[in-house]
C-alpha cells in the first residue's frame, strides 16, 4: 500500500483555527456547572457530595487511563503510538486542575464517608464505628436527626415512628431500627451480634480509616498524578523544539517507576473515595476494576478527541486508519478486561456470599431499579461493544468506531454512577427510595468535565497537536497493520 | 521450448534479490490480473498483503461461529448436567445457576476460537501437504535464506507460457524457471529471450 508520506517539517499540526475557542466554550459550560454544583452545595450537601464524587470521578478516570496510555507507550518504546500518545498527553497533563477540583470532595468528606463520623448532622450520636453499611435506614435515620426532607414522602408512614422509637431505645445503635427497612430493601436484618461485629471490623479499620492518614493520603495521590501527567507532558514539549532522543530516554527511564506510582496510587485512591463509601465491604479487586474502567473510558475518549481534529488535512494524515484499527483493538481488549474483572468481583462474591462482602451488589441489584442499571452495564459496557467492536472492518471504519467510543463513554458514565449513587441511601438518608437521580448530577458532570476540557483544549491550542520531535514519529507515520 | 510442452507445467517460479523488486513484481502481477500467484521470502514483508492483492482473511468468518457454538456447548452442557440429569445443590446456589457458568462458558468459546484459528488456518493454507511442486526447484532452498520467489500458477486464467513470462522478466527477476508437477522437474528459462 504506497502511501504518500507525510513531510512533518512542512506541515503545521497545530490546533486547527475553528477549534481555537473550543476551551472557552468547554470552561464556560464548566463555570455554569459549577455555579450550579456550588449550589447545591450549600442547598443540599449531601446530595451534592455524591453528584460532584461522581463527576470528578468519571474524568478522573480518563484522565487517569490517559496517564497509564503514556507511561505504558513510554515503558515499552512504542513507536506505532507516537502520533495519538500526545492527545493521551494532552488528557493526562489536566490531571493537576482534577487535584484542584477534588477539594469539594474533601469539604464534603463527612457527608460521604460514613467511618469520618460526624456524618454532617452536628450531633455527635453517631460513634464512627457504628455508622456503617447496612445500619443506616434512610427513613429512620432522618427521622431522627430530622434534617432530611420529610422522610414520610418516601417512607411508609408506619415505619418511620416505629423505627425511630427503636433507635431511642437503643440508644445509639441503630440495629432494631434497620430491621423493618433493611427487610423491606431486601436485604436480611442486622440483630445485634451483627453490630458488635460491624463496630469490631470498624475499629480494626481505624488505623488506615482516619481523617489525617485519609488526608495525607489524598495529598500524596494528587501529587504523585499532577506530576506526573506534567512530567511526560513536559517531556514529550521539550522534545518539540529540541527534537534529538534526550527526552525520549528521559521519558522511558522514568516510566517503570511511573507505572509503579500509577498502579499503587489508583488502587488506593478507588480504596479511599469509592470502597470507603462502604466502608464495612472488602474487595481486593477494586481497585484493578477501577483501573480498567479508566482505561476503557481513555481509549474511547482519545478516539472521540482525535477523530474530531481530524479537520486538518496533516493531523487527518498523521492519524490514520492504522493507529485506530490499534486504538480499537486495545479499546475491545480493555472492554474484555473491565467485563473479566468485574465478573471476578462479582462471582467470588456471588459464591461465597459472605455477609460482609454481599451488601455491594444487594445495593445495586435488590434495590429500587439498580438491577436494570447493572443489566444495562452488562449488556452496555461488555455486550454490545464486544460485538460492536470485534470485526475488523468496523474497527477500520472511523464513524462506526467513533460511534462505539461515545457509546462506551456514556456506559463510562454510567458504570461511575453505578459505583457511587447506591450509596446514597444508606449513607446519608435522603433518597430512601435507593435510586433518585439529581439535577446536581448533571450539574458535577458538566462541571468538572468542562473545566477539565477547558483545560486540555487550551493546552492544545499552546502545542503541536502530534510531538513533531519524537525520534519515533516517522515509523509512528509510516506505521501499518500487517 | 519445445521440451516442455509434453509436460504441463505447474508453475513459473522467478527470483528476485530484494524486497523492493519481489514486491514491484507482485504489484506488477496484480495489475495484470492474475490471482493464483504466491510469494515466498524468508521473512514477512510489510505490504505484501497489499501488493498482492489479498483480500481480508478469511479466517474470522469462521472463528466467530465456532467460538459462539463454544459458548452455547457449555452453556447446554452445564444447563443439562447441573439442572437437569443431576441437580446438586453446591454451596447453596440452585442447581442451574448462571453465574457458576460463566467461566465455562468464557473457557469453551476461548477453546473453540483456539481450535478454529489454528485448524482453520491449515484449511486456509491447504494444509497439511507433504510436498509441494515448488519444492522440486533446488533453487527453491534460498527462500529459507536469502532470496525472493515469486510463483505463478499455471491454473491461474491469465496464465500464458509467454505472456506471464513477459510479465516477470518485466519485473526484472534475476532467475527464471518453469516447475512441474509430475517428475520432479524444473526447466530453467533462459532470460532476455522472449522477444526473440
Amino acid at each position: 500500500m504506497a502511501k504518500e508520506q507525510l513531510d512533518v517539517s512542512k506541515e503545521s499540526f497545530n490546533l486547527p483555527a475553528s477549534w481555537g475557542n473550543v476551551w472557552k466554550i468547554c470552561a464556560g459550560l464548566g463555570l455554569l456547572g459549577l455555579a450550579g454544583a456550588g449550589f447545591g452545595m450549600f442547598s443540599d450537601p449531601k446530595r451534592a457530595a455524591f453528584s460532584w464524587l461522581f463527576g470528578f470521578y468519571v474524568f478522573l478516570a480518563i484522565a487517569l487511563g490517559s496517564l497509564f496510555f503514556v507511561i505504558v507507550q513510554r515503558l515499552v518504546g512504542a513507536h506505532w503510538s507516537v502520533t495519538v500518545r500526545r492527545t493521551a498527553e494532552f488528557l493526562a497533563s489536566g490531571l493537576p486542575v482534577l487535584a484542584v477540583l477534588w477539594v469539594p470532595i474533601l469539604l464534603l468528606a463527612p457527608h460521604l464517608f460514613p467511618w469520618l463520623g460526624d456524618h454532617g448532622h452536628g450531633g455527635g450520636h453517631d460513634t464512627p464505628h457504628v455508622v456503617g453499611q447496612l445500619e443506616i435506614v434512610p427513613a429512620a435515620h432522618a427521622a431522627q436527626h430530622g434534617d432530611a426532607p420529610k422522610p414520610a414522602d418516601h417512607a411508609a408512614p408506619a415505619k418511620a415512628p416505629a423505627a425511630a422509637g427503636g433507635h431511642d431505645a437503643k440508644g445509639g445503635s441503630h440495629g432494631a431500627a434497620t430491621a423493618g427497612d433493611a427487610a423491606h430493601a431486601g436485604h436480611g436484618a442486622l440483630g445485634d451480634p451483627h453490630d458488635l461485629e460491624h463496630a469490631e471490623l470498624m475499629e480494626k479499620k481505624k488505623p488506615y480509616l482516619n481523617k489525617s492518614f485519609f488526608m495525607i493520603r489524598a495529598v500524596i495521590y494528587l501529587a504523585i498524578w499532577s506530576l506526573l501527567g506534567s512530567m511526560f507532558f513536559a517531556f514529550s514539549a521539550r522534545e518539540d523544539r529540541e527534537k534529538g532522543v534526550a527526552w525520549t530516554l528521559k521519558a522511558q527511564r522514568w516510566a517503570p517507576v511511573s507505572m509503579i506510582l500509577f498502579a499503587f496510587s489508583l488502587t488506593f485512591a478507588a480504596f479511599d473515595w469509592l470502597m470507603s463509601l462502604d466502608p464495612a465491604w472488602p474487595s481486593t479487586i477494586f481497585g484493578v476494576n477501577i483501573f480498567s474502567a479508566a482505561v476503557v473510558s481513555a481509549l474511547a475518549t482519545m478516539i472521540v478527541v482525535t477523530m474530531a481534529l481530524r479537520g486538518s488535512a496533516a493531523y487527518a494524515k498523521a492519524v490514520n486508519t492504522e493507529h485506530y484499527h490499534d486504538l480499537g483493538k486495545l479499546l475491545i481488549g480493555f472492554v474484555c478486561f473491565w467485563a473479566y474483572i468485574s465478573f471476578s468481583q462479582f462471582m467470588l462474591i456471588w459464591y461465597a456470599a459472605l455477609p460482609e462482602e454481599t451488601p455491594f451488589f444487594h445495593k445495586r441489584w435488590d434495590v429500587s431499579i439498580w438491577s436494570q442499571v447493572s443489566l444495562a452495564l452488562i449488556v452496555g459496557h461488555f455486550v454490545f461493544p464486544f460485538f460492536f467492536l470485534l470485526s475488523r472492518n468496523v474497527k477500520r471504519n472511523l464513524g462506526m468506531l467513533r460511534l462505539g467510543a461515545l457509546f462506551i463513554l456514556v456506559m463510562h458514565v454510567v458504570d461511575m454512577y453505578w459505583f457511587v449513587m447506591p450509596n446514597v441511601a444508606y449513607n446519608t438518608g435522603i433518597d430512601p427510595n435507593g435510586f433518585a437521580p439529581s439535577w446536581m448530577d448533571a450539574a458535577a458532570l458538566i462541571a468538572v468535565g468542562g473545566i477539565y476540557f477547558g483545560f486540555v483544549f487550551y493546552r492544545m491550542t499552546k502545542y503541536p497537536l502530534i510531538p513533531v520531535g519524537d525520534p519515533r514519529l516517522a515509523r509512528s507515520l509510516a506505521f501499518q497493520n500487517a | 521450448m519445445a521440451s516442455s510442452k509434453k509436460k504441463k507445467p505447474f508453475a513459473y517460479l522467478a527470483e528476485f534479490d530484494t524486497t523492493p523488486a519481489v514486491i514491484h513484481a507482485a504489484e506488477k502481477l496484480r495489475d495484470a490480473g492474475y490471482s493464483k500467484f504466491d510469494a515466498h521470502t524468508p521473512f514477512p514483508i510489510h505490504g505484501m498483503d497489499a501488493a498482492m492483492g489479498l483480500s481480508d482473511s478469511k479466517l474470522g468468518l469462521l472463528v466467530f461461529p465456532v467460538a459462539m457454538a463454544g459458548t452455547a456447548t457449555a452453556f447446554t452442557m452445564m444447563w443439562w448436567m447441573n439442572g437437569i440429569d443431576y441437580p446438586l445443590v453446591i454451596g447453596g446456589k440452585p442447581p442451574f445457576s448462571l453465574p457458576s457458568m460463566v467461566p465455562i462458558m468464557f473457557e469453551l468459546t476461548v477453546l473453540f476460537s483456539a481450535f478454529a484459528t489454528v485448524f482453520g488456518m491449515l484449511h486456509l493454507n491447504r494444509l497439511p501437504r507433504h510436498h509441494h511442486p515448488v519444492f522440486n526447484s533446488e533453487r527453491f532452498a534460498a527462500a529459507t535464506d536469502d532470496k525472493f520467489f515469486i510463483s505463478v500458477e499455471a491454473d491461474d486464467p491469465k496464465f500464458d507460457l509467454e505472456k506471464t513470462k513477459k510479465v516477470l522478466e518485466g519485473a526484472h527477476c534475476t532467475h527464471l524457471e518453469i516447475v512441474y508437477d509430475d517428475d520432479g522437474q524444473t526447466e530453467t528459462i533462459p532470460l532476455g529471450q522472449a522477444e526473440a
